[in-house]
């Protein structure tokens, strides 16, 4: 496991800490993806496998949130996210506004293009579209291991949502 | 509960407001569903949720949200965005907006407590719809969409849109897959 992966598998451990994380996405629970493993030691009752529908999980982890949770919404990239841009934009975004106080931490990765190219609909960034999209919801994109545990404990720490991209450099 | 002369009067009154000019944002208003919706509303109970849209006064008034406070925010431009979390009540101005959202807070109820998402007819026949109902009903949530149906999106004839044929277009086979998701089953560094 790189440095980078440990970082982010140290994050997710300790988010996992707090009772009202919940870890929501694909392969979460099962096993077969980088995402997967990224969440070792996190308790399998922190877990959701959700089916292949981005905008319904963003969605979902808003109504979570709406009832105290504060889910940790998981993309495997950052392309499938534009599927999901609907509820981020339209809805998590607008949370404050609207007067609910409630946040989600959304992670999702940039899919690498060494040593495995995993082609133009993988490896796509749109972190600065979404941070131009976004009002209310801090984004951030980490590209060094120092920075993983910062970022998610500053997401944590905000009352408002988190985007973070990881993309080790 | 209010009755259907109330809703009917408090609409007006916001329609009044709009023509004088006193309200500078897009209203829209219900009528011709009182009885059906005070219907409905007699099972819903204080600690539940409603999900409701850009038509929502009549939601808003029903689920117990004092009418002033509902009036207030009319006033201010907020007849599209109507929210009081305080009452539970929640809406969206985007067709489907709140089907995932009702979903998730279905999926955290207390024991008794229940979500009430209210949708039109088009939004009952589009794929965020098709994606709530079958997580809702796969997990048995707490929860009841409400299709209100008076044939119409926006001004559109929602069955228009969607053509009146049946014809089956859908092949379907079945099999296993021996590989993993990516890769041969091997292990490779590159």
């Amino acid at each position: 496991m790189s440095p980078f992966s440990q970082a982010v598998n140290q994050a997710m451990r300790k988010l996992a800490e707090d009772e009202r994380t919940i870890f929501v996405g694909q392969s979460v629970a099962y096993d077969g993806a980088a995402i997967h493993a990224s969440l070792d030691g996190v308790p399998m009752d922190k877990r959701l496998e959700m089916p292949v529908i981005e905008d319904f999980q963003v969605g979902f982890c808003i109504g979570l949130a709406l009832q105290g949770k504060i889910p940790i919404c998981i993309f495997p990239r950052i392309d499938f996210m534009l599927l999901a841009a609907n509820q981020i934009v339209n809805h998590l975004d607008k949370l404050p506004v609207f007067g609910w106080d409630a946040k989600v931490i959304v992670r999702t990765t940039v899919g690498q293009k060494y040593p495995l190219d995993a082609g133009p609909q993988h490896t796509q960034d749109h972190t600065e579209a979404f941070r131009l999209m976004l009002r209310t919801t801090h984004v951030e994109q980490v590209r060094r291991a120092d920075d993983v545990g910062r970022a998610y404990d500053a997401a944590m720490a905000s009352k408002r949502s988190t985007l973070i991209v990881e993309n080790p450099s | 509960m209010m009755t259907a002369a109330e809703l009917q009067a408090f609409e007006r009154e916001v329609a009044d407001a709009f023509e004088a000019k006193q309200i500078t944002a897009p209203i829209h208003l219900s009528d011709g569903n009182e009885a059906q919706l005070i219907a409905i509303f007699q099972n819903v109970k204080p600690t539940d949720w409603v999900f409701s849209t850009w038509r929502s006064h009549y939601h808003a008034l029903l689920k117990g949200v004092p009418r002033d406070l509902i009036i207030r925010d009319i006033l201010a431009g907020r007849s599209m965005a109507l929210h009081f979390p305080e009452q539970r009540f929640f809406t969206s101005a985007i067709v489907g907006g709140t089907l995932p959202i009702a979903c998730g807070v279905a999926k955290a109820c207390a024991p008794g407590e229940r979500v009430w998402c209210f949708v039109g007819d088009m939004t009952a026949s589009i794929g965020a719809f098709h994606d709530a109902e079958r997580y809702a009903s796969g997990y048995a949530l707490p929860i009841r969409f409400v299709v209100e149906d008076n044939g119409l999106s926006t001004n559109t004839p929602t069955k228009e849109t969607w053509g009146h044929g049946t014809e089956p277009v859908t092949q379907r086979y079945t099999y296993t897959r021996t590989y993993p998701h990516v890769g041969g089953g091997v292990y490779v560094a590159f």
